[in-house]
């Protein structure tokens, strides 16, 4: 920083190489990107194609349609992430409130209980949680995907949710319990709408982590429910990797993902760190 | 006189043989329309490893489909995958996939788990010329059998065959290689040859795992070694005793000539498995591969290969001395116990691995298992390949690799080290030790028979 | 350590009001939760610990005596596969995350010099971009960009004169290609993190150091530094559970070869669990996996209260 430049310059300059730093660190994406639009021939053409003269939409269609479609995973990851970011919200929203405005016995404790859940790695939970799901006849169905995953999220749910119910201006709770308010009425008429632009977003988070996620999936699932993560896994272990077909499909799964980062970004910092860090 | 006789016999041998021919023929031929039931509206599920025949199973299938009404669709995903989806599917007890598709070394697993039927009764519920059970390889018979249980058909029979390129064999006045020095010589030859740039010996299953540990089992018969005690070609009971010789000096050996052979083989070597090394030939980067037969269609299609004029099979390689043991292995279909449709699944089954069928399934990619197959004139005038398989069929050893339900975790485990030895992270001794320790583990655990 | 992590105190309405709230309101909203986390997380654990004490492997029946702690023994048995995992994972959390903090540093101090700069924003949100992709993606992405044949790093290279690479295809240089796709990654996670707490502090701070004529050497250091390290301390946290947690990643790309190299803890439990179902061995491998997580974000938040 001992550069004689004038601030304008320097900083024109920081961003010149910030750019340089952003582009180099999406490159993987763009060259999957460029991946998807190409035919199987350029994608083992020595010297490599770069960027093909005639982009191709067939992988696309590969993907989505016809007899190797993997329509029906996206549908169910879009179901399940649905459905599991319904629920998680449905049971995380009340108790967060109980939290924040109630006077809980220990909830210092079980707070840290449900922060050390986020420690734990899914593998240790997934073997005991597959024999129950196994023994509940719910393999390979929609529903041994939701409950774990519903699981999985609560405790994050819970935490954000609390942090922004703790956030609401406490006076106009307090004007509408002394005016006889009860718990219900006071949580569903008044709280509750007072925080729902974080609900929101944690229902996206939500969403995104189970759109996302891939080992639970693996296991939990065989044909019928399987979802599109573990089915672009599976581009992978086939006889000829067609690297043209799986970058389609990730195009595709990434969507949400880079939406997200779009729309929330506001958001991301206090979202992905429970609360600890940047604007709530 | 003679002559007007001989024109009678002549005119009646005109008129009846064809007759006879066209009985006999329709004899011959299945009447599938009676055979097969009424599935209209029913699916079937396979699931199968994604092997190049998966393409030729797709060809085929939709003739099922206008016999029987039924569709049918292939689940089909690599080695490591395959065998945790199936076991998994039999843990969970579901009946997501009716027709299984095993490999050989799994036979005793799942039957000992009770994840497939035994496919005897439904053999002896059916017509003999619409099975033709004999009329499979017999090594690969003796294979699917378990005990006394026929876990799969045997319709999916590999062999190691040594693949190599005639053209520059034939240049370089070589000839395929019958002895392990001999072989390395070539390999040495090609690599770093400068008439040959960019090429190299050859490309083998270094990838660690199933892949590298499938090896092990394939090279320590030709060096003259055994993997347990009372398992080697001719033994009575394979596994009588089953203490683990991984160790011996001839498993060591093992691991040294891969180690040796790496030199030969192309950037990217260690991480090469099935797929890799046949792309490497088929690419024309490696002048030899030993490959399981099922690919050897990959390198005769020009599409796929550049090399398709250009290479033959040979039998593999032994020690000087040896006779050679080309490895079997392949592919068994077997029904899933608990498949809700187990009816649908035997006659696809033995729809599919008839002699008709498989001769179709042959022409269009997939391995000949039946000794109709291998024989048949058409097929063999098409793939001049098939006498290799069959000499190679001939000197086979069903055991090559263990059928036992340990067998997967074995094998996966010497693999394992194997590539801890081959990355120099662990001397080939100390390696094998260390797998021989944990099998002798495993095999304790299950209950086997070790005289040491 | 609940309260590193929230800046405030808590507070209920019920103190500051002294309103009732009977023990059945407040089961009502909190139960159904609790009780659900209980089901799916407690038992699931409780279990884990007692199939560790035994030997079963569901895929074979006669399986499941208790055999204690012959699981744990076998996999601290010098030379075991699973203490190759453990190293592996400290080698890579080790490596992977200073490098993160560093270069996230580094970066962030850039987005934040040019902070007013017109379309800053747009750049940081392309640029964070990577940190909600599932590591599958970024897994199968880089295999493909890493292929030695195919991949286009090598061609890169070979154009720049430098000698092509195996990456992912050899034991020593995969551990580091799993390194080096971790970092890129996550690095701008931390930026995001660091450029967070850079813009809390406040100018007036910095300015009054400016007009003291402070050297820009006691500018970061003793300004700087302090606010935001407890931002750091954040990032090393979480990084830290999530390295040491990693699956993704090495199952899209190496699957813990070659020879063992990039086998980490958590792909380990996986192996034995669903390609041996050795179940018994695969719960004390995840067990042992999250107490050491445990043990590490304890340690560290106890070494950062200091």
């Amino acid at each position: 920083m001992g550069l004689n430049l004038g601030k304008r310059t320097r900083t024109r300059l920081v961003w010149i190489v910030l750019l340089v730093i952003t582009v180099v660190s999406i490159s993987p994406f763009l060259w999957m990107l460029l991946a998807s639009v190409k035919t199987t021939a350029q994608m083992f053409a020595s010297p490599p194609v770069i960027i093909p003269p005639k982009p191709t939409w067939e992988n696309y269609k590969n993907v989505l349609l016809g007899a190797g479609s993997r329509l029906p995973f996206v549908k169910n990851s879009l179901l399940i992430s649905m459905i599991t970011t319904v629920f998680v919200m449905a049971l995380a929203t009340p108790a967060a409130f109980g939290f924040a405005r109630m006077k809980v016995k220990g909830s210092q404790h079980l707070e840290f209980w449900i922060l050390s859940t986020r420690m734990m790695p899914p593998i240790a939970a997934l073997i005991p949680i597959s024999i129950i799901i196994g023994k509940l006849g719910l393999f390979d169905k929609k529903l041994g995907i939701i409950l774990p995953y519903i699981a999985f999220n609560l405790p994050y749910a819970v935490w954000m949710m609390t942090i922004f119910f703790r956030q609401v201006p406490i006076a106009i709770e307090e004007a509408a319990m002394l005016d006889g308010c009860s718990w219900w009425k006071l949580f569903s008429r008044i709280s509750v709408p007072l925080v729902i632009p974080s609900f929101l977003t944690i229902s996206i988070f939500v969403f995104i982590f189970s759109w996302n996620e891939l080992l639970f999936a693996l296991i939990l699932t065989g044909r019928d429910a399987k979802t599109l993560p573990v089915a672009i896994s599976e581009y992978a272990g086939e006889v000829f990797i067609r690297w043209e077909l799986m970058a389609a499909a990730c195009v595709l799964q990434i969507i949400p993902a880079v939406l997200v980062v779009v729309l929330l970004q506001r958001y991301i910092v206090s979202g992905l760190t429970m609360g600890a860090v940047g604007k709530r | 006189m003679e002559q007007r006789a001989l024109r009678r016999v002549g005119a009646f041998l005109a008129i009846v043989l064809p007759v006879l021919l066209i009985a006999t023929a329709s004899l011959a031929e299945v009447d599938w329309k009676a055979e097969l039931g009424d599935h209209s509206g029913k699916t079937l599920r396979v699931i199968m490893i994604a092997d190049p025949w998966v393409t030729a199973f797709e060809k085929i299938n939709p003739e099922f489909e206008k016999l029987t009404g039924a569709k049918v669709i292939i689940d089909s995903y690599g080695y490591d995958a395959t065998h945790e989806k199936q076991v998994l599917e039999g843990t969970q007890k579901s009946g997501a996939f009716d027709v299984i598709v095993l490999d050989s070394p799994w036979v005793g697993e799942f039957w000992e788990a009770g994840y497939v039927e035994d496919l005897k009764g439904y053999i002896e519920k059916t017509k003999p010329e619409v099975v033709e059970y004999d009329d499979f390889v017999e090594v690969f018979r003796v294979i699917s059998d378990w005990k006394g249980h026929i876990v799969g058909m045997p319709f999916g029979a590999y062999f190691v065959t040594l693949d190599y390129r005639k053209d520059l064999f034939d240049q370089e006045g070589l000839t395929p290689p019958t002895t392990f020095t001999e072989w390395k010589k070539i390999a040495a030859h090609f690599t770093g040859n400068k008439k040959y740039p960019g090429m190299y010996g050859i490309a083998m299953n270094n990838l660690q795992g199933s892949p590298v540990g499938q090896a092990w089992f394939e090279y320590i018969w030709n060096l003259g070694g055994k993997p347990f005690k009372s398992c080697y070609p001719g033994s009575a009971d394979p596994y009588a005793d089953v203490t683990p010789m991984i160790d011996s000096p001839e498993g060591v050996a093992v691991v040294n000539l891969f180690k040796e052979m790496l030199q030969y083989g192309p950037p990217g070597a260690l991480s090469m498995a099935w797929d890799e090394r046949a792309q490497a030939f088929a690419s024309g980067r490696v002048a030899m591969v030993s490959a399981w037969s099922v690919r050897t269609p990959i390198f005769l299609d020009p599409n796929r290969s550049s090399i398709a004029d250009k290479f033959a099979p040979a039998v593999i390689p032994a020690k000087k001395g040896l006779k050679p043991v080309p490895p079997v292995g392949g592919w068994v279909m077997g029904i899933s116990k608990y498949s809700k449709q187990k009816d649908l699944a035997w006659d696809y089954t033995k729809w599919f691995t008839s002699v008709d069928i498989h001769k179709k399934f042959v022409l269009a990619g997939g391995p000949p298992s039946r000794y109709t197959a291998m024989q048949d004139s058409e097929l063999v005038s098409k793939f001049p390949w098939f006498k290799t398989i069959e000499k190679s069929a001939a000197m086979a050893y069903a055991d090559c690799r263990p059928r036992i339900p340990e067998s997967f975790e074995i094998i996966s485990t010497v693999g394992i080290y194997v590539s801890r030895a081959l990355t120099g992270e662990l001397s080939a001794e100390e390696a094998m030790g260390k797998a021989n320790a944990q099998i002798r583990d495993l095999l304790k655990k299950g209950g086997y028979n070790m005289s040491e | 350590m609940v309260r590193l992590w929230l800046n405030h105190r808590p507070f209920s309405i019920q103190e500051r009001l002294d309103v009732q709230a009977t023990s059945r309101q407040k089961l009502f909203f909190i139960a159904p939760a609790i009780v659900y986390l209980l089901a799916f997380s407690v038992f699931p654990l409780i279990y884990s610990l007692t199939v560790s004490l035994t030997d079963l492997n569901i895929a074979r029946p006669h399986t499941g005596s208790f055999i204690g702690a012959g699981n744990y023994i076998r996999l601290f048995t010098p030379g075991s596969l699973f203490l190759k995992a453990l190293y592996n994972t400290f080698f890579i959390t080790f490596i992977a995350i200073p490098a993160e903090i560093i270069l996230g540093y580094f970066i962030a101090r850039l987005f934040y010099t040019a902070r007013d700069v017109k379309g800053i924003s747009v750049l940081r949100t392309v640029y964070i971009i990577p940190i909600m992709i599932t590591p599958l993606i970024f897994g199968l992405t880089w295999s493909y960009i890493l292929n030695p044949l195919l991949g286009i790093m090598n061609h890169i290279l070979m154009l720049l004169h430098l000698s092509p690479q195996p990456w992912f295809g050899d034991p020593k240089t995969a551990i580091y290609s799993i390194i080096g796709v971790d970092i890129w990654q996550w690095t701008p996670f931390v930026v995001m993190l660091i450029l967070a707490g850079l813009l809390n502090i406040s100018q007036d701070l910095f300015e009054a150091a400016e007009v003291d004529g402070a050297s820009w050497y006691h500018k970061v250091f003793h300004i700087e530094v302090p606010l935001i390290k407890r931002v750091i301390g954040i990032a090393l946290i979480i990084r830290l559970m999530d390295v040491f947690r990693m699956f993704d990643l090495i199952y899209a790309s190496t699957k813990g070869g070659p020879g063992g190299s990039t086998e980490v803890v958590s792909f380990f439990a996986y192996r034995e669990s669903f390609n041996y179902y050795n179940t018994g061995i695969g719960s004390s491998a995840s067990l042992i996996a999250l107490v050491l997580i445990i043990f590490l974000s304890m340690l560290f938040v106890r070494f950062s209260r200091e």
